[in-house]
């Protein structure tokens, strides 16, 4: 194995992807051939439609491959058994999306945690209450959000939401961070400042894929690739 | 543990399950109620016949048979029996003060015996404790008859028939049922007031006796004291039962021992008739159950009537037990019983169905959710499993609120019954119909249990389609939009 190899975590190989629409078959992904190193933020860029949710999905294990495959520490993430698959989304893969996904009826701390829950069983999980609370309302007072752990989604901005779902994403350490659109539902401003927050998360050493429309954002990225028509265009 | 916290989030938070939980609770309170009353009124039936009836009897009709004693005799020397007691029975005409005249039903007795076969003793109304009770309406009514009874105890007058005053001890003595006197007025409540009592006062009963071939004989008329009466709880014996002595009885119904004599030589004596009886009613032994008693009772007969010719063989003698005297009553009981269960089975089975589309709603409700906890790792499984403990705690919740609505409701139903009464004039327990004076209120723990386990599993049943359904959530599809 070669150094260029060791450094890679996540490698995905000729990802084709179908769907059915009706009738029709889309071919959204045709043939995506991408690597990501431990503690890049690469960023890939591309229209709406363009296949960009799907490759984040298929590189989380959160969707399969028509044809293809990803690596992820060398390990075949779709030769995993599903309940293999779950666990590894849940410790190795955080995922922030363009609408937060936050539960309604969970307040922001247990919005948090709740991913450190369902890595639990219902023991562990009594066990690892207190310790999960407090690693939670540290994260969220690292975020900014100290004030606000009672709260419920529906009383927060969108800025604070989408800071409690990269909480959320971030609770059980994760080795990568997918980010879909993360500022595309957000104003200029508060968008920024999730940037910013995100950068200082790679700063700290956080790999990171995020996928957006928007050139401005994708700026921030170590690297930039282009999925155009179901393939990826260096930039 | 997710799930846990899920599931009573789900649950504090939304309108729905409060339906669902709703339909469990009323069907869980529909079933328990019916089934308590249905089943509390058999075991009334039941015990009813307990309280007035041997349990066994044999009878071969109004004309009645002889040598009753020599077959008690050999009745007490089985094993399986504990006492027998003979009963004449009769139908009269009762003159009560006021020349009021009822149609009653005549039960010649013999208290001590009768007392060892049934419940006699404890169905007396008149008792020392009755008398020292407070009067409700502040002592003028029950004073009367304390008056009369100051030395006297009324349970032992009735349990010897024979009236304890000076003046009328050589009359005989009349218990009736409580019904029977139109002065005796029965409150919503269940207590009676006398308006005035008639115990104490003369009542005249005429009687026709029938020869044991039928043919009618002279009315025989005599006058009785009332020296007590009785409550069975079945409305219809205690609106027309009364008893008198046995010998009283026969000697009005020309049933006791005489000789036959030459109707053209009066002097000349051709034979004996021996004394007869209608019924006698026998106590199983303890341990005995009364079909074991019928069919000892029933094998020893054969032996007793072949050496008594003038003994009608079976079947024209009937032996049976209190339950098959009373089978068409019970079996008709049983049937709406089971007629309930089944009515009340398709309701559930239409509650199941609701919580299942209430659930259904919940989970598509829910699919973004569903599709959120995937992706941060929940297995199908374990998304599944929120519904299926969601149907399990509504099952619960439903089950322990439909219990405790039941319980109280069985419980007070007859007070419910007499405010409905009293405020609306609604009667649906008709003591005439129903023959007994209160609705039974038991619950019975077996019932209960089961119906309760049966509405846990029901829920969880219901919720098991849309608990797949939410497993099968394809989280992509559920994410993609806001």
């Amino acid at each position: 194995m070669t150094d260029s190899q060791n450094n890679t975590i996540l490698h995905a190989q000729q990802l084709h992807k179908h769907y059915r629409m009706g009738s029709e078959d889309l071919h959204v992904l045709r043939g995506v051939d991408v690597s990501v190193k431990h503690g890049e933020w690469l960023c890939i860029l591309g229209a709406s439609g363009s296949g960009k949710s799907t490759l984040l999905h298929l590189l989380g294990g959160l969707d399969t491959p028509s044809e293809g495959g990803v690596t992820f520490n060398g390990e075949d993430l779709f030769s995993y058994s599903a309940a293999k698959r779950d666990r590894f989304r849940n410790a190795h893969v955080g995922f922030v999306f363009q609408f937060y996904h936050l539960l309604p009826e969970l307040n922001v701390l247990e919005n948090t945690i709740i991913s450190g829950m369902v890595g639990r069983s219902m023991l562990g999980g009594f066990g690892a209450r207190a310790s999960m609370r407090q690693r939670g309302s540290e994260l969220l007072e690292s975020l900014g959000l100290g004030e606000r752990l009672k709260h419920r989604p529906k009383q927060l901005s969108g800025g604070e939401r989408q800071r409690v779902a990269i909480a959320r994403a971030l609770i059980n350490q994760p080795d990568v961070l997918l980010a879909d659109e993360p500022t595309g539902n957000l104003d200029r401003d508060t968008g920024q400042r999730i940037l910013d927050l995100l950068q200082g998360l790679h700063k700290d050493g956080q790999t990171m894929v995020m996928v957006t429309h928007d050139a401005t954002v994708a700026d921030r990225a170590d690297r930039v690739l282009k999925l155009e028509r179901g393939r990826l265009v260096h930039d | 543990m997710y799930k846990l916290l899920l599931t009573f989030r789900y649950l504090r938070r939304k309108l729905i399950p409060v339906f669902a939980l709703l339909a469990v609770t009323l069907c869980t309170a529909m079933v328990i109620i019916v089934i308590s009353i249905m089943g509390g009124f058999l075991d009334l039936v039941k015990n009813a016949g307990r309280t007035v009836m041997g349990d066994v009897s044999c009878y071969s009709g109004l004309g009645g048979f002889p040598h009753y004693d020599e077959l008690i005799t050999a009745i007490e020397d089985l094993p399986e029996a504990e006492a027998a007691t003979p009963i004449i029975i009769a139908y009269g005409l009762l003159k009560l003060p006021g020349d009021v005249i009822k149609g009653v039903q005549v039960y010649g007795i013999e208290p001590d015996s009768y007392a060892k076969v049934t419940a006699y003793r404890d169905i007396l109304y008149w008792t020392r404790d009755t008398l020292k009770t407070p009067d409700p309406l502040g002592g003028r009514l029950y004073a009367s008859v304390a008056e009369i009874y100051k030395d006297h105890d009324p349970v032992e007058a009735a349990a010897t028939l024979t009236p304890p005053w000076k003046a009328v001890e050589s009359r005989p003595a009349i218990a009736t049922g409580l019904e029977v006197s139109p002065y005796n007025v029965r409150m919503p409540d269940g207590t009676y007031r006398f308006s005035p009592s008639i115990i104490g006062r003369a009542l005249t009963l005429t009687v026709l006796p029938v020869t044991s071939k039928g043919a009618a004989l002279e009315p025989a008329t005599d006058q009785f004291i009332v020296v007590n009466e009785f409550n069975s709880g079945v409305y219809d014996v205690d609106a027309q039962r009364v008893f008198i002595p046995f010998d009283i009885a026969q000697k009005m119904m020309v049933m006791d021992a005489a000789t036959r004599v030459d109707p053209d030589n009066p002097t000349k004596i051709l034979g004996s008739i021996p004394a007869r009886a209608t019924e006698v009613h026998i106590k199983a032994a303890n341990g005995v159950s009364p079909v074991e008693l019928l069919a000892a009772v029933q094998v020893m007969y054969d032996k007793f009537s072949q050496q008594h010719e003038d003994m009608p063989p079976q079947p024209f003698m009937s032996i049976s037990t209190w339950q098959q005297r009373q089978a068409k009553f019970l079996s008709a009981v049983e049937n709406e019983k089971s007629l309930m269960t089944v009515l009340f089975g398709i309701i559930s089975i239409v509650a199941v169905v609701m919580i299942g589309v209430i659930f259904y709603m919940i989970v598509l409700e829910k699919t973004r959710d569903i599709g959120i906890l995937r992706a941060i790792g929940a297995s199908r499984a374990g998304v599944a499993s929120i519904f299926l403990s969601f149907g399990a705690v509504i099952g619960t919740l439903g089950a322990a609120f439909g219990t405790t609505i039941a319980c109280l409701i069985v419980m007070n139903i007859n007070e419910i019954h007499a405010w409905l009464g009293d405020t609306f004039g609604i009667v649906i327990w008709d003591r005439s119909v129903y023959f007994f004076d209160r609705i039974p209120s038991q619950v019975n723990t077996h019932e209960v249990i089961v119906i309760v386990i049966v509405a846990i599993v029901a829920s969880i049943l219901g919720a098991l389609l849309p608990a797949i359904k939410a497993a099968r959530v394809d989280p992509i599809e559920s994410l993609r939009y806001e």
